[in-house]
């Protein structure tokens, strides 16, 4: 009993994320913690699996070869300068990281991304940076079905609620965070570029940590009542303008992760946005990055909200 | 004519809109805004294979405006549809 215990903790293993359960499988046995650092905050007892939403099972040396039919969607590079392709046949969407031409590592998802076969090749250097990676895509699309979203953004929490920090790559928003947790007292950070947003069964927007946080190692199991979402835009001078209707919508989406090749996850992450905007603060701060910006960007939430 | 599927109009705040994401390799995405009698109009031709009679008799009977009016206003709803690609191809 014991034995089939230890068995079946090293080769699966369940994470509550936002919420949400997402489980792995591995045909060999895995030190989870150790291969998936950023995750442990989220490990769930292992007999607590019922209602997965997300299941990857990883396969070691195992090569796979992308399907030939497979049609390019996109190119983008990951943290660490590996190129990441998408791809999509009839039935999967396939996700490979890619080195100097050489595939690193596979996944290979069902079109709601509900369950993927991930494919490590040991033999290839940092093999394993690829997962987390790819538990990241997966969930982010596959929460869309749950209300809850993937936001590229970086999150506040000052007297339990949540604001959020949305903008471009190099716009500034982990700065932003930190005039913030520097200037505004009793500011801490959640997440430094991709909490979970979602609408929880009571209706209320709510902003999650996630395992995700870029560069910076903050991976908080936490969830908090969302304030606003901010969209930073440098500029010579702050300015601090309240978004609605359209101008809000186009705020937000371009920081959803999102597949919007599948018109039904593409679809249903705008009628949660289009609840949230209902339901949230969202604005516009063009900004310096100072401490008036944070002041101002604070003050001017504070002022909205409590008409 | 018809719309092409997929798209969805929604009211966020007091706006329509319809969203579109691009499907190419770059990542973008497409914002359209219709006033409230386009997206009135939308809704009733949504999901049919409508001429530009038909959707000036749908205005006529919701809208009080001259025939001439809603010709015009129907057609440069055509004309914004057609430029912005929204419309199935003949």
């Amino acid at each position: 009993m014991e034995q089939n215990k230890k068995y079946a903790e090293t080769h699966s293993v369940c994470y509550k994320i936002a919420g949400l359960k997402l489980r792995i499988n591995s045909d060999e046995p895995v030190d989870w913690d150790c291969m998936l650092p950023s995750c442990a905050p989220f490990r769930q007892n292992f007999y607590d699996r019922e209602n997965t939403v997300c299941e990857i099972n990883v396969k070691y040396g195992n090569s796979r070869e992308i399907p030939p039919s497979a049609k390019l969607l996109t190119e983008i590079s990951d943290l660490f300068a590996y190129r990441i392709r998408v791809l999509e046949s009839e039935n999967h969407y396939i996700i490979a990281r890619i080195y100097e031409e050489n595939c690193h590592s596979l996944m290979i998802s069902d079109k709601n991304f509900e369950k993927s076969d991930v494919y490590l090749y040991p033999e290839r250097q940092n093999y394993r940076d690829g997962l987390s990676l790819f538990l990241m895509m997966a969930f982010a699309q596959t929460v869309i079905l749950h209300k809850t979203v993937l936001l590229h953004a970086s999150v506040v929490v000052k007297d339990g609620f949540g604001y959020a920090f949305l903008g471009k790559s190099g716009t500034g928003k982990s700065t932003h965070s930190s005039l913030w947790m520097r200037h505004i007292e009793g500011t801490k950070l959640l997440n430094d570029d991709n909490p979970a947003l979602r609408i929880g069964d009571d209706g209320e927007i709510y902003i999650c940590g996630t395992p995700w946080s870029g560069k910076t190692p903050c991976y908080i199991n936490e969830w908090v009542k969302l304030k606003a979402l901010v969209r930073l835009e440098q500029a010579p001078q702050n300015r601090f303008l309240q978004m609605k209707g359209a101008n809000a919508m186009i705020s937000l989406l371009p920081s959803c992760s999102s597949m919007r090749w599948n018109n039904k996850l593409y679809s249903t992450l705008c009628g949660i946005l289009e609840e949230t905007i209902q339901k949230t603060t969202v604005a516009r701060l063009e900004c310096l990055p100072n401490a008036d910006a944070a002041c101002l960007c604070y003050e001017e939430i504070q002022r909205i909200t409590n008409n | 004519m018809k719309i092409k599927s997929g798209l969805v109009l929604r009211r966020v705040g007091d706006d329509y809109i319809i969203v579109e994401p691009m499907k190419g390799v770059t990542d973008m995405t497409k914002v359209f805004t219709l006033n409230e009698s386009a997206a009135w109009l939308w809704m009733q031709i949504e999901n049919t294979d409508f001429t530009e009679d038909f959707a000036v008799e749908l205005l006529l009977g919701r809208y009080d405006v001259k025939k001439e009016k809603a010709l015009e206003d129907v057609r440069q709803l055509i004309a914004f549809l057609e430029s912005q690609e929204l419309l199935l191809a003949e």
